[in-house]
């Protein structure tokens, strides 16, 4: 990566670039997207046929016509005598048959009405361009060059302007048609004889610049002299005339020719999306096709695009973006000193789970430039405060209050390691409680216990810091154990002790499946494939041989294995974009009819949410039935119970729970505030508060008390009642601002 | 001339300040964040200076531009 350039600007703004510009023209090159079709990349004068056939099939033959035209006028010549490279090159030919251009071309010509001329008055140039030849290439040279402005003088044998037309079996009406912008043009046709015996030189002398034929140029043409290479067909006839005239332009404006190249045709890079497509038959009928079969025809044609990236990722749909596009879209927003950040949603609505990059066939990674512009926006203090502190907050909580780590009772030092993760036991402690059962009766050398985050939050939020300090949280545990074997209960802890630390570590699901399973079931399931296992293709066939050996018949879904969607857990969207990751839960689930069977708790949980029946494999194998789905303070509340229930059981330890008031959640309450990121222990800090000061807003309307508390960044309010020693809760909300 | 003021609530009498027993009044207040401040005019008790935030208030004007000062 380029060095980052930091600018400090006045007082206030501190601007930091992410990368420069060029880097970001070679990650946009990566994408194939903006590459022309096959059938465009395939014709010299690269008509862009996708967009014609787009026009034709909505009946639009004037928009379809003046596509073409753009390029070029002929459009019965093309029609009558095109030899079609294009449709060689069409996608369609490799599944049926290709799209019949020339017919789509002599529909164009038929029914897209006369050529419009330019809407603007061509400005006049006070050079005298003289045109040399008898064929198409000296009347379409004099066709590009009168449009650019210049005083043409066609010096030909030919006896009218639709002589070489007619030559090539075009009838007079279709002739007079293709060169009726001719008659807008300052181009006057100078009989050749007149000028019999002349060189190359005397026409360098009578104009300011002349275009010949390639097959009247014998030698070397003088500086003011040009030509295009000689071809036998059509288009690339049109395409060497084409060449010729603006060579001659160039020169006559006095700018470089660089950059100008001959001709030419190559394969085109861009992947297609052919899901679903099957070949087809050509509409054919007897001489031209009505407008109705063209229009049928030109449907036919797939406009040829790449969706590998779009069409599994809901991120991508729902903001209606491709990874080229918004990443131009947030290298400006990471540029911008004053004003609004527009990309800052889409930024933050990113899961990070990487599975564009991994249907890519190029491999763009769009999740990289994500992650670089969030740590962008960090180092900056750009980054909104209210889209992770939450989420910042829970790691805080699980490595703090939360946190234990103990050797295996009666070990002082232990053989593995048995890291649950922090969504396993906010989300099912019963499953941690049974699964460290098993591994500490059935593994040899003891089996220590790591209750905690991986850093994983931290990481999705950018902050290094606090990443680091997770790590070495773990790393002292470890150290501290003997340096045990770690057994991770999710593929993303593993995953990021993996990339980020050189701690051995593997997957718990490994070692059950090492220690023996009996079936448990015989149901039909689907695998839900985690994020965390998307470049580990063990780690996914570990899954699936021990979802066999419970007894799991296991059917692939759509977007199975390194293709597999977010649930929506993923880079913190559940906290910065709430209904961003209920489409994808919605997305990801809606993909089986049977039960999804997932490895990845936090997956688990998000399809619990959207309604879906799914399961964890560890439940499955500790034979734990998913409960309801837990809100916020219960999944604080749980990992507090386990880690208070273990203390107090394998390591005889009084650990000490925050004491409660004496609460009731009125109908509805919790909900809401589960919704608002706002939890118990938040209520219950808010309600000392009152206690010990007695300050309160009395509602006798409503009849409840309002208090309130600034607990770090965010002022917190409760509306409830005092009566009969206990509180009633109506209902809770906070805001950031601070006032006074 | 006034100090422009963002925001006005009167509480017509509806609110009372628990502590002192006390009508909240409207009273002068501000908002702050991220650097930016507004000045409002809120229920306020007149005793104790206690500022009262509507729940319709902090979860509409105030949120709106919470989030908007954080793009900015």
């Amino acid at each position: 990566m380029e060095k980052k350039e930091e600018v400090y600007l006045g007082k206030h703004y501190r601007m930091k670039q992410a990368f420069g510009q060029e880097e970001l023209h070679q990650r946009e090159a990566v994408c194939t997207r903006e590459e022309p079709p096959g059938c465009q990349a395939a014709c010299p004068l690269h008509l862009d046929m996708r967009a014609v056939c787009g026009h034709e099939a909505r009946g639009d033959f004037k928009k379809a016509a003046a596509v073409i035209r753009q390029t070029t006028p002929f459009l019965y010549l093309l029609a009558r005598t095109c030899s079609a490279p294009c449709q060689k090159a069409c996608t369609l030919s490799r599944l049926g048959e290709g799209v019949r251009v020339r017919d789509l071309e002599l529909a164009c010509a038929l029914y897209g009405g006369p050529a419009g001329g330019s809407r603007f008055l061509i400005p006049r140039k006070n050079k005298k361009v003289l045109v040399a030849g008898d064929g198409i290439f000296a009347l379409a040279c004099c066709r590009e060059l009168g449009k650019k402005g210049y005083e043409v003088h066609w010096h030909t044998a030919c006896a009218s302007f639709q002589a070489p037309l007619l030559e090539l079996g075009l009838s007079p009406e279709e002739a007079a048609a293709d060169l009726s912008e001719f008659s807008t043009l300052r181009i006057t046709r100078e009989a050749a004889e007149k000028f019999f015996g002349e060189t190359l030189e005397d026409w360098s002398r009578r104009a300011d610049a002349f275009c010949v034929s390639p097959e009247l140029v014998f030698g070397r043409l003088p500086e003011n002299g040009f030509t295009g290479p000689a071809g036998k067909e059509t288009v690339w006839i049109l395409a060497a005339a084409r060449y010729a005239a603006m060579q001659a332009d160039r020169y006559l404006q006095g700018a470089s020719p660089e950059g100008l190249e001959e001709p030419k045709v190559y394969e085109s890079r861009l992947h297609v999306t052919l899901d679903g497509i099957t070949g087809s038959r050509a509409v054919t009928g007897q001489g031209a096709l009505t407008r109705e079969m063209a229009a049928e025809e030109a449907a036919r044609c797939i406009q040829c695009q790449c969706l590998e990236c779009v069409k599994g990722c809901v991120y991508l749909q729902e903001f209606k973006r491709n990874p080229r596009g918004a990443i131009r879209e947030i290298y400006n927003n990471l540029s911008i000193v004053m004003g609004n950040h527009m990309a800052n949603g889409l930024i933050n609505a990113c899961d990070e789970c990487g599975q564009c990059k991994a249907a890519c066939p190029e491999g763009f990674d769009y999740p990289d430039v994500c992650r670089i512009a969030r740590r962008t926006m960090v180092e900056t203090g750009k980054m909104p405060p209210s889209a992770h502190e939450f989420a910042l907050l829970d790691q805080e909580f699980s490595n703090g209050e939360a946190f234990l780590a103990r050797p295996q009772p009666g070990y002082e030092t232990c053989r593995y390691l048995f890291f649950p993760g922090c969504q396993a036991a906010a989300v099912s402690p019963r499953t941690v409680e049974i699964t460290y059962r098993r591994l500490r009766e059935e593994l040899e050398g003891g089996t220590g216990l790591l209750l905690g985050c991986c850093g994983a939050i931290s990481r999705w939020a950018a902050r290094e810091e606090l990443l680091q300090e997770a790590l070495e949280k773990i790393r002292a545990a470890w150290e501290s154990m003997g340096r045990p074997e770690i057994l991770c209960a999710c593929p993303t802890c593993l995953k990021n002790l993996r990339e980020l630390t050189s701690l051995p570590a593997r997957g718990v699901w490994e070692v059950l499946l090492e220690l023996g399973t009996e079936p448990v079931t015989d149901q039909r399931v689907s695998i839900h494939d985690a994020c965390g296992a998307r470049e580990d293709g063990e780690i996914r066939a570990q899954i699936r041989r021990f979802a066999e050996a419970l007894g799991c018949r296991v059917e692939e879904m759509p977007f199975a294995g390194e293709l597999s969607p977010c649930c929506g857990y993923g880079g913190l969207v559940r906290y910065a974009n709430p209904r961003m990751a209920e489409k994808k839960a919605v997305f990801a689930s809606g993909r089986s009819e049977h039960r999804i069977l997932t490895y990845c708790m936090a997956c688990r949980d998000q399809f619990q949410r959207a309604g879906k029946d799914s399961i964890h494999i560890l439940e499955l194998a500790c034979q734990v039935e998913p409960g309801p789905v837990p809100d916020l303070s219960l999944r604080r509340a749980n990992r507090l119970k386990l880690k208070e229930k273990l203390q107090r059981e394998l390591w005889k330890e009084e650990g000490r729970m925050e004491e409660m008031l004496p609460v009731i959640y009125m109908e509805g309450a919790r909900e809401e505030m589960d919704q608002r990121m706002i939890l118990e222990s938040d209520v219950n800090a808010v309600l000392k508060a009152y206690e010990s000061s007695g300050e309160a807003v009395e509602d006798p309307e409503k009849g409840w008390l309002a208090a309130s508390l600034r607990l770090g960044n965010v002022t917190f309010w409760v509306k409830f009642t005092d009566t009969e020693g206990c509180y009633r809760v109506y209902g809770a909300y906070s805001h950031r601002m601070t006032v006074e | 001339m006034a100090e422009k003021t963002y925001y006005s609530m009167d509480p017509m009498g509806k609110l009372k300040c628990h502590k002192c027993k006390v009508d909240l009044v409207r009273g002068r207040a501000a908002f702050s964040y991220l650097g930016n401040a507004f000045p409002v005019e809120l229920p306020v008790c007149p005793q104790c200076g206690y500022i009262y935030v509507p729940e319709e208030l902090a979860l509409g004007k105030v949120l709106t531009v919470e989030r908007s000062l954080e793009d900015k």
